[in-house]
């Protein structure tokens, strides 16, 4: 979802950035230092720090802003929990369209990457002709 | 049961947060289809629980989970393998494996309980987080309402490569037929062996993230806060940060 947004914005963000924990921004999102450092506390275990970021988000991008980010965060939270725990493999388009990406981002390497088995390559041509088309499709219709 | 409020809290909250905190803290007391909801807030609190368990600590820290032995430091009187799926589900999920999975099962615990015990854990987890994410206190849990689980299995589930059944993609008639529209991924279906647990995923996600029916719609902003890009960058660092394939 995220790499179709860039597309239609027009854009293009660091996308190796994503899976790094040690990158404090992503080239070409506003306001991604703010972002990453509320999330990545978040997910740490210092109050302080986190407290620190929840402040300076409020200020670059105002309360309302930080409150979403809480819901979005909060969110997936649950979202991976959702996934990690029934065991559900990636659809199959899903994992055709972004498997450059999650090689790149090494994202193949987690535990849960075994509930998801890659297509055979005539499957994955197909997909990339029908399914990935389909996909890319629907989403540009939706998004105009 | 106090109603949740977030008015008082030092930040705005849209309101659509408390209202589809209420709903779930409603339903959460309430039997379920497979557990009682005196079983339900008792998983409540053992979500509450696991951050302070030293097993979940010391399994967490360890370079195998499945390597250290003990027992946890339960809150209620959920059954061993209940008290087990919550405390790792809610302090270590990116390392559950099929292998943990089965054994859960051998232990006596429906597929159908399990699921809702998942709900249930996602749903509190979830809720339990934002408060923390906005510095308000975490919500009292309800007390429990008497009656028994309706026992409801829907027809149509079987198997799509999941641990365990689910719907398939499509579900266009049937009792089923308001989970969502047209075809749906994986992860909204994931849960769909008990389907109100999807319809609580899907209330929440209205407030907390966007409607199901905009996820489509990759330059929509819900809030306007947020571009969508930004949403998905929040989204994609945490499932990274998490371990998370999906």
């Amino acid at each position: 979802m995220l790499r179709e947004s860039v597309e239609l914005s027009g854009g293009a963000i660091d996308f190796d950035g994503l899976t790094d924990p040690t990158r404090t921004d992503i080239k070409g999102v506003a306001d991604s230092e703010e972002l990453l450092q509320f999330t990545d506390t978040w997910l740490g275990d210092d109050p302080a720090a986190f407290a620190e970021a929840r402040r300076a988000l409020v200020e670059k991008m105002g309360p309302e802003a930080m409150v979403d980010t809480a819901g979005v965060v909060s969110n997936f939270q649950r979202m991976v929990r959702i996934a990690d725990s029934i065991g559900i493999p990636s659809d199959e388009a899903m994992l055709v369209t972004s498997e450059k990406l999650c090689e790149q981002l090494g994202i193949n390497k987690y535990v849960s990457a075994a509930n998801s088995s890659q297509p055979s390559l005539l499957k994955k041509l197909l997909l990339k002709f029908v399914a990935v088309r389909q996909f890319r499709k629907k989403i540009r219709k939706a998004s105009t | 049961m106090n109603e949740i409020s977030y008015r008082d809290a030092a930040y705005p909250i849209r309101e659509d947060f408390a209202a589809s905190h209420n709903r779930y803290w409603k339903r959460l007391a309430a039997p379920g289809n497979w557990l009682t909801g005196a079983e339900r807030v008792n998983v409540a609190n053992e979500v509450r629980r696991a951050r302070q368990c030293d097993l979940c600590r010391r399994r967490k820290e360890a370079l195998s989970p499945y390597q250290v032995d003990g027992a946890h430091d339960a809150a209620t009187g959920l059954s061993d393998v209940m008290v087990e799926v919550v405390h790792r589900v809610v302090t270590d999920s990116a390392r559950l494996t099929k292998t943990w999975f089965d054994g859960i099962m051998q232990q006596g615990l429906s597929e159908e309980q399990y699921v809702e015990i998942i709900g249930t854990i996602v749903s509190v987890f979830s809720i339990d987080e934002f408060c923390r994410g906005v510095d308000v206190p975490l919500n009292e849990l309800p007390e429990p309402q008497p009656g028994e689980p309706s026992g409801y299995r829907p027809a149509d589930v079987s198997d799509h490569g999941a641990w365990l059944p689910i719907l398939p993609p499509v579900v266009d008639e049937g009792p089923e037929a308001d989970l969502w529209q047209a075809r749906s991924g994986y992860v909204i279906r994931a849960l769909s062996l008990v389907p109100d647990e999807v319809r609580t995923l899907m209330d929440l996600l209205k407030s907390h993230y966007l409607n199901s029916d905009e996820i489509w719609n990759v330059t929509h902003s819900p809030q306007g806060t947020l571009s969508r890009i930004q949403t998905e960058v929040v989204a994609a660092r945490v499932s990274a940060l998490n371990g998370c394939f999906y």
